[in-house]
């Protein structure tokens, strides 16, 4: 790294500045509160931290609480039955903001969502057997036999910690209320076919005043919900009247609509099941066993959780602990499970519940168990699957590793993909590409890495020679042109910086001066036929023979300040066109530099996703230079090449989305999303089927860790090569396959996409370079080095 | 040319493993050495104090939770601002979801020296916010924490060379904004 006068003071300076961040801490208390979030696993820690804004601390104990609620957002739905009292079907699950899917057996598991930022998604079984997804700003429906899904845009919808969404009996429309300071009280209807919204006022209650908890009747004509007791609402005219007046905790309609079970717990503790009619009229009432709750604890609060069978036979609850049946009237009551019951679910066809006992009221996690009406044929359901259930996501028994079909992206589209398992290469003769190719370009470390040693090995003689007479090259600058054709060499000291800048052809050897004072950085077009550089405060482009030289900041366009030396010009991938980002716009023109323009269409304002901020640090051109995409916060955008036409390509319910690159038949995007460990996900978009599909996890923060490199399009676009944690994985792009190529740190395709240049210098010290045909088959060494590689390039013959 | 830091302050292999293994005290000991730094660079990435110290009290579980797996302890400096950089990248990228975050000049009165004393102080904090996060955590880890350009690479997903040219155009940004102001 230079040092420089101004390299010292901005150090000490932002030294300084950082001194902001210190505060006073107890390292004893932030090392136990370390070993105690770290104990609960990633969930307790990640959610915890979700819930903490900025400068806020909620208790653990409310945390543990939340938890609880995210857990028992399990939905389980039987739709059938294998043997007398089996159920089959799915169930689906979240776990960690994500939704999973599986037989009710626990076999093929899948994860159908993935989306660690989703603010509490909640899943609900539509009885045609779509699963419908609610999140923040939105309803998925997802399709599971044809792999279809729709999203219902929702800006309103928000689920929350308890779920207050609600759906018809025919799963045609859900409704949530909404109200508050300034807006009057009121349901939402909302149609899944044609998203079109209807709301029922209810103008019976004051503004800033709410109902809570609605739960729709199985015939569609009442919604039930909290104010001051029960109330009942008319769901076509808003007509409300109370039916009850007492405190409860929670209740459920009857399969005809015509009865209400619910829960309640006296002042001292004593916690009972009642029915009533619909016009509030006493049916049942049954006393339930146990300790009430204590006073101030959370702890032994679970709800009572009264649910009709399907057939209206039997009304079951938890007991304290337990799981009772009894018939709406309160008589044939059976205690079916003596032991602690975290959730249970009634069978469809009414012939017995699937639950989770646990251990303890408090215990983290259970089992999915299942028992029939007379409390006989109690078995596991599926020990080697979700039978382990844990009340933190956590599995017990076995991880839920994700498979890779079905998967719906966060933009919403679901792909088929085959399930991809990692192979290694098949063993093949030694690829033999110096037929076409005249050898590779490599660059090494020299002078303690601040400068490189750029150096050529043939295929041929497979012996290695320097290509310059330089001395120390600045390492700065990536050197090799893409194409292998030309390199930049420099000579670079301490007191002078880089000095006498050239371009040196490969092929011919003749090389160009660049003439260009003070040159800071620069870097290659994608087909190696111009360079961009900073130097000072220029910023311009030059092409490779050094015949056309442009100076970005004098251009009429830049108008003095707005350019600067760190704006380097961006081209498509064939070169055809050039964007410059400024300081407050883009310019775009021909990939010559010439004809630059602002782009200064105002209704698609790229930059209002970032008011003040970065508006162009990730974006994308398609190979056609006709368009490009870019970030933003609402996931990833698409535009013209003149900054017009903007649209949502990819939607995301949170950030976190990023376009990486092009597939070189502009039909596929690759696009990569970082969770909050800094883990990513390799994604690839079809433009024109609107589908998206995963290839691939890159972990983060491994301590020992090569690092993980660019993700690269193959030249023919059937690979997508992802290098990290000391290997590439070559992906097929259609997911099929995964080729594992192992010591591998970084990899060059040839431009004619048949071979694979392997560089492998993750130890720091013992570089090797190896070539290998395009699927990684008949890999041999090119050449064995005693120090790292930092970059390589084909050589073309000629 | 590095700012003020704790270099000098080294951890016992036997503390690492101590504390992966689940001593508190041996926690305590790095906690100690390194949460400051951790702090330092997770606020020239924030901008803003409150954030930081979350992105640092997330980072903890995590980096404790893959502490055993450390087989180098003297990579254990570089590698828990690393974790706390990605905290506070992460951080930023969520928070930019609900809200622009009002960067650097607010929180000038929470920095410890008297931003009036020196101009050069405010326009630092100026120009930190015109960048992204990303490359608020490039100049964090080289210019605060003095981590290298390989180590970097490792933490953003680029290549040594990969980062430092974009040091390089960082600099030649900050430079030609901060020597214009």
């Amino acid at each position: 790294m230079p040092d420089s006068t101004f390299e010292a003071r901005l150090a000490s300076q932002l030294g300084a500045y950082a001194q902001g961040g210190v505060r006073p801490i107890d390292r004893y208390a932030i090392a136990e509160a370390t070993i105690a979030a770290g104990s609960r696993g990633g969930l307790g820690g990640r959610l915890g931290h979700l819930l903490w804004p900025s400068g806020t601390r909620l208790s653990p104990r409310i945390v543990l609480v939340l938890f609880a609620l995210l857990a028992l957002a399990v939905a389980l739905w039987i739709v059938g039955h294998q043997h007398p009292g089996i159920p089959l079907g799915r169930i689906a699950w979240v776990k960690d903001g994500d939704v999973w899917v599986a037989q009710t057996d626990g076999g093929e598991p899948v994860k159908l969502i993935d989306d660690r930022f989703a603010d509490f998604p909640f899943v609900h079984w539509l009885p045609d057997g779509r699963l419908a997804v609610a999140r923040r700003g939105g309803m998925m429906i997802v399709d599971l036999a044809s792999g279809q899904t729709r999203d219902i845009r929702d800006p309103d919808l928000n689920p929350g910690p308890a779920n207050l969404t609600q759906w018809s009996p025919d799963g045609s429309t859900y409704a949530y209320e909404y109200g508050g300071e300034n807006v009057a009280a009121g349901i939402r209807i909302v149609d899944v076919a044609t998203g079109e919204r209807r709301e029922i006022q209810l103008a019976a209650i004051d503004r800033g005043d709410f109902v809570a908890n609605l739960h729709w009747s199985p015939d569609g004509r009442w919604f039930m919900g909290t104010r001051n007791g029960v109330v009942l609402i008319d769901a076509a005219t808003g007509d409300m009247r109370q039916v009850l007046r007492t405190e409860f905790t929670d209740y459920a309609w009857s399969p005809d609509s015509e009865r209400i079970a619910y829960s309640a717990v006296s002042p001292i503790g004593a916690r009972r099941i009642a029915v009533i009619d619909r016009q509030g009229r006493p049916v049942a009432d049954m006393a339930v066993s146990g300790p009430g709750p204590e006073w101030g604890s959370f702890q032994n609060l679970p709800d009572l959780k009264p649910a009709w069978s399907p057939d209206g036979q039997w009304i079951a609850f938890r007991g304290t602990p337990g799981l009772t049946i009894a018939r709406p009237d309160g008589s044939d009551r059976r205690d079916l499970v003596t032991g602690p019951v975290a959730w249970f679910e009634w069978a469809a066809d009414s012939s017995g519940l699937s639950f989770v006992s646990t251990a303890s009221m408090a215990a983290d996690a259970g089992e999915l168990d299942w028992i029939g009406l007379d409390g006989r044929d109690a078995q596991p359901l599926g020990p080697s699957g979700i039978g382990a259930y844990d009340m933190l996501g956590r599995p017990a028994s076995r991880p839920l590793e994700p498979l890779p079909s079905p998967i719906v992206t966060p933009g919403g589209s679901l792909a088929a993909a085959e399930p991809t398992g990692i192979a290694t290469p098949a063993p093949a003769a030694p690829a033999q590409p110096g037929a076409s190719w005249r050898g590779l370009a490599f660059t090494t470390p020299a002078h303690d890495g601040d400068c490189v040693e750029v150096n050529v090995v043939e295929f041929t003689t497979q012996t290695r020679s320097p290509v310059a007479d330089a001395d120390c090259h600045a390492s700065w600058v990536p050197p090799l042109s893409p194409d292998g054709s030309h390199v930049i060499i420099a000579r670079y000291t301490e007191q002078s910086g880089i000095t006498d800048p050239q371009i040196l052809d490969l092929r011919t050897g003749a090389r160009t001066a660049l003439h260009i004072e003070g040159l800071v950085w620069a870097y290659w077009s994608p087909l190696g036929h111009w360079l961009a550089y900073g130097a000072g405060a220029q910023a311009g482009v030059v092409s490779a023979d050094g015949s056309r030289h442009v100076d970005l900041t004098s251009t009429p366009s830049c108008q003095g300040s707005a350019c600067g030396s760190w704006h380097g010009a961006t081209w498509s991938p064939d070169e055809r066109r050039i964007v410059v980002p400024t300081a407050d716009r883009l310019l775009v023109g021909d990939g010559d530099a010439t004809g630059l323009h602002p782009m200064t269409d105002p209704s698609t304002d790229l930059s209002r996703g970032y008011p003040g901020g970065y508006p162009w640090e990730s974006w994308s051109w398609a190979p056609g230079g006709e368009q490009f995409a870019f970030e933003r916060d609402d996931g990833i955008w698409v535009a013209d090449a003149e900054g017009r036409n903007a649209h949502l390509l990819v939607p995301a319910t949170y950030g976190g989305l990023s376009p990486g690159d092009w597939a070189p038949d502009g039909g596929r995007l690759l696009v990569s999303h970082a969770d909050l460990s800094g883990a990513k996900e390799i994604l690839v978009y079809d433009t024109a089927g609107g589908s998206m599909r995963k290839l691939a996890d890159v972990p983060a923060d491994d301590p020992n860790g090569v690092g993980s490199g660019p993700v690269r399009w193959s030249p023919d676009g059937r690979w997508v090569a992802i290098p990290y944690g000391g290997h590439v994985d070559l992906v097929a792009a259609d997911g099929s396959r995964t080729i594992r190529l192992d010591h591998a740190t970084s990899l060059a395709w040839s431009p004619d996409g048949r071979f694979l240049a392997l560089v492998w210098g993750g130890d720091g010290s013992n570089g090797r370079i190896d070539v290998a045909a395009a699927d990684g088959s008949g890999r041999h060494q090119v050449i064995q080095l005693d120090g790292p590689v930092i970059d390589v390039a084909w050589l073309p013959k000629g | 040319m590095v700012g003020d830091l704790s270099l000098a302050t080294t951890i016992a292999a036997e503390t690492v493993a101590d504390a992966a293994a689940g001593d508190g005290a041996a926690l305590a000991r790095i906690v100690g050495a390194y949460h400051d730094d951790m702090a330092r660079v997770a606020f020239v990435i924030c901008a803003d104090q409150d954030l930081a110290q979350d992105a640092v009290q997330a980072a903890w579980p995590q980096a404790w939770r893959k502490l055993k797996t450390l087989r180098d302890p003297e990579r254990l400096r570089p590698w828990l601002v690393s974790v706390a950089a990605n905290e506070a990248r992460q951080l930023m990228r969520r928070q930019r979801r609900h809200v622009v975050v009002d960067l650097a000049v607010a929180d000038l009165g929470s920095v410890r020296q008297d931003p009036g004393a020196d101009p050069a102080f405010l326009d630092l904090a100026v120009a930190l916010r015109r960048l992204s996060p990303e490359d608020r955590t490039l100049l964090a880890l080289r210019y605060v924490a003095d981590v290298d350009a390989t180590e970097i690479g490792r933490v953003l997903g680029m290549s040594a060379s990969g980062v430092r040219s974009r040091l390089s155009r960082l600099v030649a940004r900050l430079r030609s904004e901060l020597e214009d102001a």
